[in-house]
């Protein structure tokens, strides 16, 4: 099965454990980042948070691209997060293009773009996601499973 | 029963207020859970004197919005304002109109169901208000001003009981007249029709709602298994 | 100069300033602001008010002038996370503030423990409170309005605050007391396994509920036969069910089948006409 894809600052949090979880019907919760598999505070509440019947694992972009492409995780239902949309960049680069990316949470900083209550995206990140949907890969925002997707194509097209 | 708009005014306001401050509880203030509109409804009728009716209002209304779920930056249809609504439209119609009957109590439903979508809408408008109180605090932090930092929630809640008091005035107003002016006009076909609909789809719709908030499997079956356990033995006694 | 202090303190306790606390009273005044700590939610920076709001009095009782800001500006950063949970993280904070004012740490330890807590606390109280204990707490209390227990919304109350409160108090002052190490205490707590367990005590609720209800729909009204009526009304609810699960909102379906229903009966009466009308 195809891993989903997400850009979420606040990696597992409660939109990831009370809607993504049982909807996805997730096996294992993937976290592919620099910074965070070095974190052990984080790596230790992030352990605490995600029920015990998911696997849960942090690595380092290169290490996670690998694992991804060489589809070590057979038919698990897997969730990769990321904590910027430059780390899903990087991992899109690095050996593993994948074909639909979720935008959930990007928070706000002054020189970014408002596109939903819960995604802000500054002007790198536009472009390196348009980079993504030239090659063909489909950029949605969403925070919860319940709510309609917002098509970034679309969202940027509306604006011009 | 003789109609006195003065004194219908008088009770909707009541509700208004009683129902604006409980609402507060939802989000800003204690989150105690007296938003739920398990307790608004009942809360309600107790000051009306009409605890039996309010408390399966309350009831079904909360099935019907369990799912809705305050998870992280995403806003939630708001039920508490529709419960407001919809429980003091039924409780002032049984005070000025008439007995409230299963069609009146549909009708109620199906009139503040919406309100729950516009506060929601408000909610959304009133986090983006709030804004300037985030500029507030800043300019209080650069200023040294603890004073002016901790008068910023009270503002905040001031604001979310204004905007969700007059909502709930509204539509409060707006779903009496509905339901006032049209179950007159409903002949016995139209009321049978308006009980099926309270009688049977909305517990069944609650029901529905009330089992997607179930998240495993195994546990879906073991609610089956005590309704079908609970069923049969209530029938079993019934015979006896 | 502050990062070097904040590296040395785990290992030189020694020949620093001693550690000024703050007091019973300020956490109680913490505590209490605590409760309205969603009351200036913002999209920008989220709960960034409530938090510099609720742990205030502390600061002022730590800082002073330039310090007073800058502890002020500090907390005004983007903050999200479970209300209930934040009281542990305040206590914690409160700890973590005393050393930085005793200048044992850095500030950007304080930051850091702050965005690292904020996620993994929201996904245990989100799925422990809002996806689990409401929804297991609100079911048993519907059953009970169901079988005519009229005190049943209280023993929601009762049962969903006896949790509320406990976490909110006891993880205030435990996370006061153990600073940056309240995870600990968390561990032992074990939110996690009872947000699993509580579902199916919340599926055996709505299935006694449900059984009540269509029970006391099909009593009196034997138009079809009372066991009839039930199966009709359990493939109803069925359907419904497995249409909210194909994303058809809970809205839709409510005006939706409301018109089908009426049609129904309606259309059906014109032709023949069961229901007399008048009185």
């Amino acid at each position: 099965m195809n891993p989903f894809y997400r850009v979420d600052n606040r990696l597992v949090h409660g939109q990831i454990i009370a809607t993504w979880m049982p909807h996805l019907r997730l096996q294992r919760i993937l976290i592919a980042s620099d910074t965070v598999p070095n974190n052990a505070l984080q790596m230790t509440m992030f352990r605490m948070a995600i029920p015990q019947q998911l696997q849960f694992e942090a690595l380092p972009i290169k290490n996670a691209a690998r694992a991804l492409a060489g589809r070590v995780y057979g038919n698990e239902k897997v969730l990769v997060l990321f904590e910027t949309v430059a780390d899903a960049v990087r991992l899109f680069n690095g050996g593993n293009p994948f074909a639909l990316l979720n935008i959930g949470n990007v928070h706000h900083a002054a020189d970014r773009r408002r596109f939903t209550n819960a995604v802000y995206l500054g002007d790198a990140d536009i472009e390196a996601l348009k980079g993504l949907m030239e090659r063909g890969t489909r950029i949605e925002i969403r925070s919860l499973p319940t709510e309609p997707p917002i098509d970034l194509h679309q969202a940027l097209s509306e604006v011009r | 029963m003789s109609f006195d708009p003065l004194q219908l005014s008088r009770d909707a306001l009541q509700v208004t207020l009683v129902g604006g401050l409980l609402a507060l509880d939802r989000r800003g203030a204690f989150q105690l859970m007296v938003s739920q509109p398990l307790v608004v409804i009942p809360v309600l009728g107790l000051m009306f004197g009409q605890l039996d009716t309010a408390l399966w209002m309350g009831a079904l209304v909360q099935l019907l919005w369990m799912a809705s779920l305050i998870v992280g930056a995403s806003v939630p249809p708001n039920e508490t304002l529709a419960s407001v609504v919809i429980g003091g439209t039924v409780l002032l119609y049984a005070r000025h109109f008439g007995t409230p009957d299963v069609a009146v109590q549909a009708m109620a439903i199906l009139v503040g169901a919406p309100v729950a979508w516009v506060g929601r809408w408000l909610d959304i408008r009133l986090e983006r208000e709030n804004l300037s109180l985030c500029a507030r605090a800043d300019e209080a932090a650069r200023a040294g001003a603890p004073f002016a930092l901790s008068r910023l929630p009270a503002v905040g809640l001031l604001r979310t009981f204004a905007a969700e008091g007059s909502l709930i005035a509204l539509g409060l107003v707006l779903s009496i007249l509905c339901v006032a002016i049209a179950r007159p006009l409903l002949g016995r076909p139209e009321v049978k029709a308006f009980e099926v609909v309270g009688i049977y789809l909305l517990p069944a719709l609650g029901l529905a709602v009330a089992l997607t908030t179930v998240r495993r499997r195994r546990a879906l079956l073991l609610s089956a298994a005590s309704f079908v356990l609970v069923l049969i033995g209530l029938r079993y006694l019934e015979v006896q | 100069m502050s990062t070097l202090q904040g590296t040395l303190a785990a290992g030189a306790p020694a020949a620093e300033a001693p550690v000024r606390r703050v007091g019973r009273v300020t956490l109680f005044r913490v505590l209490w602001r605590s409760f309205f700590f969603q009351a200036a939610c913002n999209y920008e920076r989220m709960q960034n008010v409530g938090f510099a709001f609720c742990i205030l009095p502390a600061l002022t009782r730590l800082y002073q002038g330039e310090d007073l800001k800058r502890a002020m500006t500090r907390h005004l950063e983007f903050f999200n996370s479970h209300p209930y949970m934040t009281d542990a993280l305040l206590g914690a904070t409160v700890r973590l503030e005393e050393e930085h004012a005793a200048g044992r740490i850095g500030e950007e330890r304080i930051q850091g423990f702050k965005a690292t807590m904020m996620g993994p606390m929201a996904a245990i109280g989100d799925s422990f409170f809002w996806a689990s204990l409401k929804p297991f707490a609100a079911a048993l209390a519907v059953a009970g309005v169901f079988s005519d227990v009229p005190w049943a919304p209280l023993v929601f109350l009762l049962l969903y605050n006896m949790f509320h409160l406990v976490l909110r108090i006891y993880g205030l002052f435990a996370g006061y007391r153990m600073g940056e190490r309240v995870f600990e205490k968390l561990y032992q707590i074990d939110l996690v396994q009872f947000s699993d367990r509580s579902h199916y005590l919340a599926g055996v609720c709505i299935g006694v509920g449900g059984a009540l209800l269509v029970e006391h729909a099909t009593r009196s009204r034997a138009a079809l036969g009372q066991n009839l009526e039930s199966v009709l009304l359990i493939a109803l609810v069925l359907i419904l069910f497995q249409l909210l699960k194909r994303k058809v909102t809970m809205i839709w379906l409510l005006y939706g089948f409301t018109l089908l229903c009426l049609g129904m009966i309606l259309g059906l009466n014109a032709f023949f006409p069961l229901i007399e009308r008048g009185e």
